[in-house]
């Protein structure tokens, strides 16, 4: 029922590509988390998350993130997170510490891509 | 309805009729020394009022009472055991016949309460069934040779003639006393009945001992009692007025003297009966005139009482459900009237604001039809769960279609329910009824959001259409009741397009100005005269250097805060980036003060941003205690906001902790 912010779910092949849109928040980063990982079966091969739509993340929705790549780690399920280049909230997400935790591309073109190079 | 007599087992049944044979011997002793005519046969017969207001008091089973005391008395005084036996079987049989009959068509021992029932009673026991007893007792006399045959006539109509007077003067007297002996008299009417009974025996000692031997003197004090004081005291005075005028007769004064004794004895007995006969009914009339007054004076206070507790309680209710103070929505002023109606309020009108997530917020006008605590319950019951299912997020047309399954049949009511998004200017809204929500924008012009919905509870087939449109930024959204635009003169069309002037080309700025403009134009003087009220709500103006704001420190808040940040930042000349940035670090420093505010009152917190030659500084405080972070992400929060801000400061204190964020703005706005 919150509208703060929606996760849209179509499949592609086997790959879940799941658009975040709106804003996270304390309020509704738990919702947001169950959500995504309620979306993911473990017949997919992996996560493509679009944050193209999502307008504001703030620590505890860089958790989600977080917590989301880790889990899909422990299942050896891929994920790649969709931030376009000019992007406001590639400002949080290319502090320092996260860069190296996050796979981040630019348009969904880069991550199906980087997502079939990891196949290889 | 027939009361149970009290007499309830044969030792008090016993009782009674002993007490009653003694009464009725001692006054028939005396009534018998007044037997001038016959031994037997007396003018003045006081027992057959005592026996007949004892039957109708106490029973039937009072019977041997009569029979043996009118046995006993007749016995020692004159004739022989037989004509005693038929005399007393007389006696009897009138007070059995009288009784029965006062009890079936006169209303009974209450027969002297009504007037209608007094001619009643003289009719049926005064009149017939002393009959009985004359007859049954003048034929047994005859037969035994006790009275000779010519003076059949002249001693049935002395004994008929006692009798009656009897039956009418002593029971009226008897019944009075025994069904009304409380006497509650103030001080002032124990003086007035002092004075009366002073007044009764000097008439009656006056007139009847022969000094002025005018009997209609009497007459004003028969007037007095009636009048003044009740049946009661009227009966009373005729039995003290009747003891008075046969003393006076026997002692060969007073008015009523003629040939014999027995002749004046009549005269005077006739004379007290059609006193009786005329004063007891007026007294009765008096009474229950009075009665009547008294009751319709009980009645209205308690209307007027209950009329009061409904009033009061319909204030009650009414004020209790609007809101008592209007919540503060960041960006927004929000400001509302309630005009009840004259002569009266009449209940059942509400509105409502309350914020929504996302920082909308939800505008509620509405009217339940009727009016009193029916309507108030009613609107009680729409305006919480129309709240209800608004915070459960619940768009205007799914409210609307909840609200009208909780109408029970036969209540109706209107609403506007309109959601309004103050960053984007975006409303949605469902308008069930009421008159349509009128917008004032910023260029003077006024718009009407006209498209409307049946009201709720009506059975037909229900669409509540929800209609969404964006206004120009700045709007003002006025809702109203129909109170304001209905008046006696004019109809509501013509209201609508006053309550457009009235508004139309008004500057927004202050709210209540605008609110206590409209009313002046529309209404006047003049109350409206159904319930009004009013409920706008505009941007609030915003300093480009200062921003403050305090929110409840719960996790829906931060969307409110980003909202107001969003409408405010821009007005500081931050770029898209700074703002972001600011909004998130800003976020950071809320979300730390919520998840301190743990406790059992509703904690709050407060962000005060200010712009100084292009520097912007903002403390976020609370009252909690800085919590050191847990887990390996938490400290990301103030890892965030050093990246996006210049300096970043954590202060703590034992009132609470305050971070002061601040940041240099690259195109500040300069002043």
């Amino acid at each position: 029922m919150d509208p703060l912010a929606a996760v849209r779910v179509i499949l592609k092949g086997d790959v879940v590509v799941a658009s975040l849109e709106g804003e996270v928040d304390l309020s509704n980063a738990r919702d947001i988390r169950e959500d995504i990982l309620g979306s993911i079966p473990n017949t997919a091969t992996g996560l493509i998350l679009d944050l193209t739509n999502t307008s504001y993340l703030d620590s505890q929705g860089i958790q989600v993130l977080l917590d989301v790549t880790e889990l899909l780690g422990v299942r050896h399920q891929r994920i790649r997170l969709i931030v376009p280049k000019d992007a406001l909230i590639r400002q949080v997400l290319s502090l320092t510490s996260l860069l190296s935790a996050l796979a981040l591309d630019q348009t969904m073109e880069d991550a199906l891509a980087n997502f079939q190079a990891a196949d290889l | 309805m027939r009361e149970r007599p009290p007499i309830s087992n044969v030792g008090k049944t016993v009782a009674a009729n002993v007490g009653l044979a003694a009464c009725y011997f001692i006054a028939a002793k005396l009534g018998l020394k007044l037997a001038f005519l016959n031994a037997s046969a007396t003018a003045v017969w006081p027992p057959s009022g005592i026996a007949l207001a004892a039957v109708l008091l106490l029973g039937t089973r009072v019977w041997p009472g009569v029979f043996a005391g009118a046995f006993l008395a007749n016995l020692t005084t004159a004739g022989t055991l037989v004509t005693s036996v038929g005399i007393a079987v007389g006696n009897t049989l009138e007070a059995l016949v009288g009784a029965t009959l006062v009890t079936r068509f006169a209303g009974g021992r209450d027969a002297f309460d009504r007037a209608q029932n007094i001619f009643r009673f003289v009719l049926l026991a005064a009149m017939i069934s002393t009959a009985v007893s004359a007859t049954t007792g003048v034929t047994a006399l005859s037969l035994a040779g006790f009275v000779r045959p010519g003076d059949y006539g002249p001693v049935w109509l002395t004994w008929w003639l006692g009798d009656a007077s009897g039956a009418l003067i002593i029971a009226s007297f008897l019944l009075l006393w025994s069904r009304h002996h409380r006497v509650t008299w103030t001080r002032e009417r124990l003086l007035e009945g002092a004075l009366l009974a002073s007044a009764v025996l000097i008439v009656g000692t006056v007139v009847f001992g022969g000094i002025f031997s005018f009997e209609y003197l009497t007459v004003p004090l028969l007037a007095w009692a009636a009048f003044r004081f009740g049946p009661r005291e009227t009966a009373t005075v005729i039995v003290l007025l009747s003891g008075i005028a046969i003393w006076g007769t026997l002692h060969g004064a007073g008015p009523f003297l003629a040939a014999t004794q027995n002749a004046s004895l009549l005269l005077l007995q006739a004379f007290m009966a059609i006193m009786a006969l005329v004063n007891l009914p007026v007294a009765a009339v008096v009474a229950e005139r009075k009665e009547a007054v008294e009751r319709l004076r009980d009645s209205e206070q308690q209307f007027r009482t209950l009329y009061q507790r409904e009033r009061g309680t319909v204030e009650v209710l009414q004020r209790s459900l609007l809101p008592s103070r209007l919540p503060t929505i960041p960006g927004l002023t929000v400001a509302a009237r309630y005009v009840p109606a004259a002569p009266e309020p009449l209940g059942g009108d509400w509105y409502d604001v309350f914020p929504l997530a996302g920082g909308r917020v939800g505008l509620v006008m509405g009217d339940v039809a009727g009016h009193g605590v029916g309507a108030a319950a009613v609107m009680a019951k729409l305006r919480n769960a129309l709240r209800a299912y608004a915070l459960e997020g619940h768009s205007p047309k799914q409210v609307a279609e909840r609200l009208n399954r909780v109408m029970e049949r036969g209540e109706m009511a209107s609403v506007v329910y309109l959601v309004l998004d103050p960053v984007r200017w975006h409303v949605s809204y469902i308008n069930a009824g009421q008159p349509p929500p009128a917008v004032l924008e910023p260029t003077g012009t006024v718009k009407f959001l006209d498209q409307s919905s049946i009201p709720l509870g009506t059975r037909l087939p229900r669409s509540y259409d929800e209609h969404e449109l964006d206004l120009m930024p700045q709007s003002t959204v006025l809702l109203y009741t129909d109170g304001i635009i209905e008046t006696r003169t004019q109809g509501a069309e013509a209201r609508l397009a006053r309550l457009e002037r009235a508004v139309a080309g008004r500057p927004a700025t202050d709210l209540d100005d605008l609110l206590t403009h409209l009313l002046n134009q529309i209404l006047g003087e003049n109350a409206p005269i159904d319930d009004a009220a009013l409920l706008a709500v505009a941007a609030s103006p915003l300093d480009p250097r200062r921003f403050h704001l305090e929110l409840v420190a719960l996790p829906d808040s931060l969307a409110t805060l980003r909202n107001a940040l969003r409408q405010w930042l821009p007005q500081t000349g931050a770029t898209p980036e700074e703002i972001f940035a600011v909004i998130t670090a800003v976020g950071e420093a809320a979300a730390n003060a919520i998840e301190h505010a743990y406790g059992p009152k509703e904690a709050a917190f407060e962000v005060e941003a200010l712009v100084e030659s292009g520097r912007l500084e903002i403390a976020v405080r609370d009252k909690g205690r800085w919590r050191t972070p847990r887990g390996p992400m938490r400290g990301h929060g103030l890892k965030m906001m050093r990246e996006l801000m210049k300096s970043v400061e954590v202060a703590s204190g034992p009132e609470g902790t305050m971070i002061r964020l601040s940041h240099t703005l690259r195109n500040a706005v300069r002043s």
